[in-house]
């Protein structure tokens, strides 16, 4: 297989894979989320019109391909930061999961309730089907068991962050989760679960010998577990307490084990049946004897009880004892720390039954007796189908070594270079085993459990809406042809309303628009009225007020919508692409015409002037030819472009005017 | 100036004030706008914009003298003589006359009086008269540095308030000299003036040999208003609201009889508060209006 050297990268749906400089695909197994760093020409905007932060959430996916720039999909996800410098624009880009950086959760889940009935894997896959676009199922998520140790009895998300939460899930049973661009699947499944079928080797796809870094700070080969302590029962005695037995006399009596509850018989008879009440010095009163637990000694309070020599005592109590076990990796001692056992302890307070405790050293030892192997930026080629989290056998003959590890880091270039990837075997090999894995979960449950706090939720909607001008219109109506009697004392004549200044309603003096501009220059028309209309003039056009639409087969010419300020550019975008329209604008009222080559760039008014119109003819139809026929009939309608609750996105027509 | 639409700060806090407050609406506080105010040269629009740069009177106000009656001269200055091709309309006059500032070669300061006006000059008004200038060689005779026209308004000759200009802040043409948004008891004084019914107009030149002919010079009509002059409400039946489209339209009819004389380049509306409010301020591509036409304005809003 050679390199995957094509590539093809897709914005918003349009190729500008000839506008690429290079990218760089990272993602690591804790990052979860795999970024992306493009640069672009700015050029791109012949092809893709942008304007400063207008790119950030547009979907943007690469492609890589060896025969073909779109053979393998390595990324697919969103553009969150761009920055322009000297004509090139970077690109930041998250992949898909990066979705849900971005939802606040308010949701429980109780293991007696629900579909999920506790299972996490369960959970996880609701929580990405439920609040985001993204998919995560059967295919894709793998069953984290539904035994007792296994299911979370509640799980509680209080206005948290998804990602978070999804990360807590997978933490407490040790697994992974990523977004697949192949499958368009979130993953949810133990480390080291998929095994890939492609062979690392120094052979074929490893130019160079990898270092192979062995790593023994953590290693150990002897371990001793302490358990959780057991409670058991003793007595001793009688014993006489004539100090014929060591430390049992009329004064005081030591145990062999310091006490936590104690009961004390003694009298004058061989066998005591005399129980003896202690206390607790400046607390009680009447009390025989008082007990040091921290030294397992029975002091007699003589002033209450004082026994003679020939006294016996039986003292019946318990005591904690706890587990302890020590388990040795022999061949370990042997190969790696030269015959002397390298030992730690742990404490493991939660491990009740001595076989529990035994298990748990076995397996740590199983983990940490071996060093652990890494792999540090190897570079792989001629392989486009790597992704972190899958296992690979690593075969390097020249150094004899040949292990399976898990890619735990992966980069991706282009203009291409190789692959580099970071590969490891303690990820996988350090996972809890059953036990750590239920204490966390149990620690998940008690967290939830205990938070009984009502959360007052504030639903924050953001309404924003546009208030703006419309248009400014002024309109002359002079007196030239008014019936008008002026003098020393003027009066006003027939065309005046009588008693005031104003013509009379009717009155056909000569009307002039004398100034009409848009607001913020800039017009939009969505059709709802035809103001801007110039029916006379157009022709083949279906101007329709109550559909908001524009039907064009011939010619739209419109009236002109600014009138005053000399227009000396614009820039023109309809609400969508229409190959079959051209358009071109007009400053000094239709007597020249400027054509507009491509939306939304700046278009300079060949003619500048003080009177703005625009025409949009159907190329399609074949009008005008020269002869004034038509050709086809194929009508171009325009309508308002709305989002999806129904606000206004893009109107018809908008023409963004420069004065001066 | 750019050519600009705004919806200023105070305009966007009526529309809140007014689409949120639960119960009774102020009638004094953030009321909704009912007038236009217009105004002539003008920094371009902006959000933070409270009031027209140059707002000038829509009604007539007070004609103190229409500059049908003829200006004592003295030092340099003759007797003024009638114009009735070069003059100004406005204010409701209809002398169709102006006075020719005739000066002779005696004196660098040419001056002009009129002591008996027409009607009283109240020192709480603003106050407006226009200069016309002939052309550049007559600006140029102007003295160069410092004042070069006084405008006094007073009792007598020692009891006045002045108002200047330098030759700078002159033009050829009409120039309208004005207290623009303050009274003219704001003015610097001479004495302690009462009723006021003179009008000095002095002209300093460069030259006691720079001498203006009939035509080079002219004034005509000094006027005095106040800011309720300068309001034009919504015409009637305005504003109208098509709920279907989400626009507003407000409208106003300008008659041949008002805001005449005036090259208007900004148009803003007003509420009712106690210190009105500018809602909205357009800066336009000036229009000059006068008696011989009726000017409507349509602005047209809406909600996107």
């Amino acid at each position: 297989m050679a390199n995957p050297s094509l590539q093809k990268t897709v914005i918003d749906g349009v190729d500008v894979s000839s506008y690429v400089i290079n990218w760089t695909a990272d993602e690591t197994l804790e990052k979860t989320i795999r970024t992306l760093s493009v640069n672009v020409k700015t050029s791109i905007s012949t092809v893709y019109s942008y304007e400063a932060d207008s790119l950030i959430g547009k979907t943007i996916e690469v492609y890589r391909g060896v025969n073909s720039p779109s053979e393998q999909i390595i990324f697919r996800g969103y553009i969150r930061k761009t920055e322009e410098l000297r004509g090139v624009l970077n690109l930041a880009c998250e992949d898909k999961l990066s979705l849900a950086k971005y939802v606040i959760v308010n949701t429980s889940f109780l293991s007696n309730n629900g579909v999920e009935n506790g299972r996490v894997s369960e959970i996880f896959k609701t929580l990405v089907n439920s609040y985001t676009s993204l998919i995560a199922d059967n295919t894709s998520v793998q069953s984290s068991g539904t035994s007792a140790v296994e299911i979370l009895k509640i799980y509680r998300l209080r206005q948290r962050n998804l990602l978070d939460g999804l990360q807590e899930l997978a933490t407490a049973i040790d697994w992974q989760f990523y977004y697949d661009p192949v499958y368009d699947r979130v993953f949810f499944e133990p480390k080291g679960y998929r095994i890939s079928d492609i062979v690392l080797s120094t052979q074929t796809n490893i130019p160079q010998i990898p270092k192979w870094d062995f790593k023994s700070d953590q290693l150990f080969n002897q371990l001793t577990v302490v358990g959780s302590a057991q409670t058991l029962l003793k007595q001793e005695g009688p014993i006489k307490l004539d100090g014929s037995t060591a430390n049992w006399n009329t004064t005081s009596v030591k145990l062999a084990f310091k006490p936590d509850t104690v009961k004390v018989l003694c009298d004058n008879t061989t066998t005591p049946t005399t129980e003896k009440k202690g206390g607790i010095p400046g607390m009680d009163t009447g009390y025989a004897y008082v007990v040091d637990k921290t030294t397992g000694v029975i002091s007699w309070n003589t002033s209450v009880f004082a026994p003679a020599s020939t006294y016996y005592a039986t003292v019946q109590y318990t005591y904690k004892s706890p587990i302890i076990i020590t388990r040795s990796d022999v061949a370990s001692i042997a190969q790696y720390t030269g015959g002397v056992p390298k030992a730690i302890t742990q404490v493991r307070e939660d491990l009740q039954t001595i076989e529990d405790v035994a298990n748990w050293a076995k397996y740590q030892l199983s983990i940490y007796a071996k060093p652990f192997v890494m792999i540090e930026n190897c570079p792989v080629i001629n392989e486009s189908a790597l992704r972190i989290g899958y296992m690979h056998k690593v075969d390097d003959p020249i150094t004899g070594y040949t292990y399976n590890l898990m890619i735990k880091s992966l980069t991706m270039r282009y203009p291409y270079k190789p692959d580099s990837v970071t590969l490891t075997d303690q990820d996988y090999r350090v996972v809890a085993w059953g036990i750590d894995r239920a204490q966390r979960l149990r620690r998940i449950e008690e967290g939830n459990t205990s938070d009984t706090s009502v959360i007052n939720t504030y639903a924050d909607f953001v309404h924003s809406f546009k208030v703006g001008r419309r248009y400014i219109k002024i309109t002359k109506r002079d007196l030239t042809g008014a019936n008008v009697i002026t003098g020393t004392n003027y009066t006003l004549g027939t065309n005046f309303v009588l008693g005031t200044a104003l013509f009379q309603t009717g009155f056909t003096g000569p009307l002039t628009t004398e100034y009409l501009f848009p607001g913020d220059n800039y017009y939009q028309e969505l059709a709802y009225d035809t103001q801007f209309y110039d029916a006379g003039s157009s022709t083949g056009v279906t101007w329709d007020t109550s559909a908001k639409t524009i039907a064009i087969t011939g010619q739209l010419v419109s009236k002109p919508i600014c009138i005053g300020p000399t227009v000396t550019a614009c820039t023109v975008v309809l609400s969508s692409d229409n190959p079959g329209l051209s358009m071109s604008v007009s400053a000094d009222d239709g007597a020249s015409w400027t054509p507009i080559t491509s939306q939304g760039v700046r278009t300079v008014i060949n003619t500048p002037g003080t009177t703005f119109k625009y025409k949009i003819v159907n190329t399609i139809s074949g009008f005008p030819t020269p002869w004034g026929t038509w050709g086809g009939s194929s009508t171009v309608t325009l309508s308002n472009a709305y989002k999806d609750d129904g606000t206004l996105d893009i109107s018809i027509i908008n023409i963004l005017l420069e004065t001066v | 100036m750019t050519n600009a639409s705004v919806k200023t700060r105070d305009g966007r806090r009526v529309m809140l004030y007014r689409s949120f407050t639960s119960g009774a609406l102020s009638s004094t506080l953030y009321s909704e706008p009912t007038k236009f105010v217009f105004g002539l040269t003008n920094t371009t629009g902006l959000i933070s914009s409270t009031d027209l740069d140059n707002p000038v009177p829509v009604s007539n106000g007070t004609v103190c003298d229409n500059g049908s009656v003829n200006l004592t001269g003295s030092l340099g200055g003759d007797n003024s003589t009638s114009n009735t091709t070069t003059y100004k309309e406005g204010a409701g006059a209809v002398d169709a006359t102006a006075q020719n500032l005739i000066a002779n070669s005696s004196d660098v300061t040419k001056q002009w009086t009129n002591a008996a006006t027409a009607a009283a000059i109240v020192a709480t008004s603003r106050l407006g008269l226009w200069i016309y200038i002939k052309d550049a060689t007559t600006l140029a005779k102007f003295l160069t540095s410092g004042t070069a026209l006084t405008v006094r308004v007073g009792t007598d000759a020692s009891n006045y308030y002045s108002l200047t200009r330098t030759a700078a802040q002159l033009s050829t043409g009409w120039n309208f000299l004005t207290t623009n948004k303050s009274a003219i008891n704001t003015l610097s004084v001479v004495g302690t003036p009462g009723t006021m019914n003179r009008l000095d107009i002095i002209i300093t030149t460069n030259n006691a040999t720079d001498t203006f002919v009939a035509g080079d010079v002219v004034y005509d009509l000094l006027r005095t208003w106040v800011e309720a002059d300068t309001y034009v409400s919504y015409d009637a039946t305005f504003p109208t609201i098509d709920y279907n489209n989400l626009e507003v339209t407000r409208q106003v009819t300008l008659s041949s009889a008002q805001l005449n004389g005036f090259n208007v380049a900004a148009i803003g509306t007003k509420n009712t508060d106690t210190a009105p409010l500018l809602t909205d301020i357009d800066t336009i591509t000036p229009f000059s209006k006068d008696s011989i036409d009726q000017y409507t304005v349509v602005l047209v809003d809406r909600i996107l």
